[in-house]
């Protein structure tokens, strides 16, 4: 090996070492980014509900902050004394370091010769960086091991909690049932829950009563998702989704929880038949944004739920009445609405235009002809 | 003597804190600037808008790197210190990252981490090369040198941000976030790699 070759081997080590370095501090990132992301998503589970949860835009920036900081990282203060450290650990003998060393005279011979053979002995079978101290290497396998623990506990309290499995902001897939405990709606309005129980313990329990609507406190919650930004589909335009519709004034209230069993008030796709409750016979407009049920991702649109809340504002534009046939409707109610559609629909037909004289003399000799009762209109049809 | 060998102790991650503090008042600090420039660069054309908030904020990222150069030098920490300077561009960048995503709360804002970061990153480690000492012998270069290599470092750094700033502003095309990203990741790893080297292994460099 000459001289230039070995000058060339040494830096060779040293960069191998750097490489090994940067390599540790890469895993060193993954594992504190790792331990990081999943004690953001547990808490975010954990406080699920509460007013400590954090907004989606404060937890995409707190992973986006974990996930930024893999520069800082790698780029950490250097010491200036890993290069020789580097070179120590290859040649225990401290040739390589007594060469690099000398400046010029008699022993250069002597000790470049003693460097060759050392680099050269250092590096059979490839150099290879120093080995991280053990409490370093530990201290990273804690991370590791408190990102996995993190993860598991995250995706358990997810579960429990409705929001299947986790791996950005938790989004509750499942409505929660109504429970007995009063919400914060309950609390500020007591005087409108009352109502709302004295009108639904009014009213007959076959009133459209085929779906248990959702109480007040998972619209609340409902409410609170819908503010949060859609990161995927923001400009996408379904109805009932995403942030677009949080600012629109909903039709009405739904019911509270002691009012869930209670129907005919109106919302999404679903109104009173007939108008017997005295609420549905409104001017006939949109009864509410139909046609999808959940939020978000979690729930595919059902084009036949669609369909359905289209027949119902067509039928409440054409009837002046707003109906609810309800989710499930059963084929008497279906056949009823439909036959109420068309015969209004009928009825609203105006026949006119000009009278065939022919038609009209004929109707005059059908008057002369059997008499003065069948008395011609102002159109002069019969 | 209790008391300084805590203070030792916590010296790195004090170190680390002031880094981070430090870049959250650089975000402002260019917050502040731009808002003041923007009546003047509100007339010009859009490119050379974009120059000029790139020029503002490698202007002042480049004085961060001076300071922190000049008090590794007077505190006598290692020369390797300065390369706290990259720490503190990730805490600008996740400050700027996080204003963008108040803005544009979509999960583009992720690209940022590719296209953005490393661009603030990279500039930070490229100043903290030019401006520190190297870990050789003679103990850096001549002034006169060092002042070129600053130099040459300021226009590199902002030539590089206002060309990724222009082109996603002006000429964007579909690709463009993965181009960008593995353009400035490979920018920015070699950066890093030579940052490592000059202040952890010149020693070894320098003397063959």
């Amino acid at each position: 090996m000459r001289i230039g070759n070995a000058a060339r081997a040494v830096r060779r080590l040293v960069v191998w070492d750097a490489l090994g370095r940067l390599r540790f501090r890469f895993a060193a990132w993954l594992g504190t980014a790792f331990a990081a992301w999943a004690l953001t998503l547990l808490s975010s589970v954990c406080l699920l509900d509460t007013d400590l949860m954090p907004s989606p835009l404060v937890f995409n920036a707190v992973v986006m902050a974990i996930i930024g900081s893999l520069p800082a990282f790698l780029a950490y203060p250097a010491r200036r004394s890993w290069g020789i450290d580097a070179v120590r650990a290859a040649d225990r003998e401290a040739a390589i370091e007594a060469w690099l060393g000398y400046r010029g005279g008699p022993a250069e011979r002597l000790l470049e010769r003693r460097a060759i053979e050392a680099i050269g002995i250092a590096t059979i079978g490839g150099p290879t960086a120093t080995r991280r101290p053990a409490s370093a290497r530990r201290f990273v396998a804690a991370l590791y091991a408190v990102g996995i623990a993190g993860f598991a506990a995250t995706q358990i309290a997810s579960i429990g909690s409705g929001c299947g499995i986790s791996l950005g902001y938790p989004e509750r897939e499942i409505v929660p049932a109504p429970s007995g405990e009063p919400s914060a709606f309950d609390e500020a309005y007591p005087s409108v829950v009352e109502a709302e129980a004295a009108e639904a313990d009014e009213r007959p329990p076959e009133d459209g009563a085929a779906e248990p609507l959702p109480s007040r406190r998972a619209d609340a919650a409902d409410e609170g998702r819908l503010e949060e930004p859609d990161f995927v589909a923001a400009a996408d335009d379904r109805p009932g989704d995403g942030a677009a519709d949080a600012g629109a004034p909903e039709p009405t209230e739904a019911p509270s929880g002691s009012a869930a069993a209670g129907s005919g008030t109106r919302r999404s796709g679903a109104v009173s038949v007939g108008g017997d409750d005295g609420r549905g016979d409104g001017s006939g407009g949109e009864a509410a944004s139909p046609g999808y049920e959940g939020r978000g991702r979690a729930i595919e649109p059902s084009p036949m739920i669609d369909y359905r809340a289209r027949f119902e504002r067509q039928y409440a534009e054409a009837t002046g009445v707003e109906t609810a046939i309800g989710p499930e409707p059963s084929a008497e109610t279906v056949s009823a609405a439909i036959a109420e559609l068309f015969s209004s629909y009928d009825a609203r037909v105006v026949v006119g235009g000009a009278v065939d004289a022919e038609l009209a003399g004929l109707g005059a000799a059908w008057l002369e002809a059997f008499g003065a009762e069948a008395e011609p209109d102002a159109e002069g049809r019969p | 003597m209790r008391r300084d060998s805590i203070l030792a102790a916590s010296a790195p991650a004090l170190r680390v804190i002031a880094a981070a503090a430090a870049g959250a008042a650089l975000w402002y600090a260019m917050r502040l600037c731009q808002g003041a420039l923007r009546p003047v660069v509100e007339r010009a054309p859009e490119w050379a808008a974009l120059a000029a908030n790139a020029g503002v904020e490698e202007a002042l990222r480049l004085g961060l790197a001076m300071l922190l150069a000049l008090y590794v030098r007077r505190a006598g920490l290692e020369p390797g210190a300065v390369g706290l300077g990259v720490l503190a561009a990730c805490s600008l960048g996740a400050l700027e990252n996080a204003s963008y995503l108040a803005a544009f709360p979509t999960l583009d804002a992720y690209w940022r981490l590719g296209y953005a970061l490393p661009i603030h990153a990279g500039a930070a480690a490229l100043y903290a090369i030019a401006t520190g000492d190297s870990g050789g012998r003679d103990g850096g270069s001549r002034p006169a040198g060092k002042s070129a290599g600053i130099a040459a470092a300021f226009a590199i750094a902002w030539a590089w941000h206002s060309a990724f700033n222009i082109v996603a502003a002006l000429f964007p095309f579909p690709a463009l976030p993965i181009v960008g990203t593995v353009v400035n990741l490979i920018a920015l790893s070699a950066l890093v790699a030579a940052l490592i080297i000059r202040y952890g292994y010149w020693s070894v460099y320098a003397a063959r």
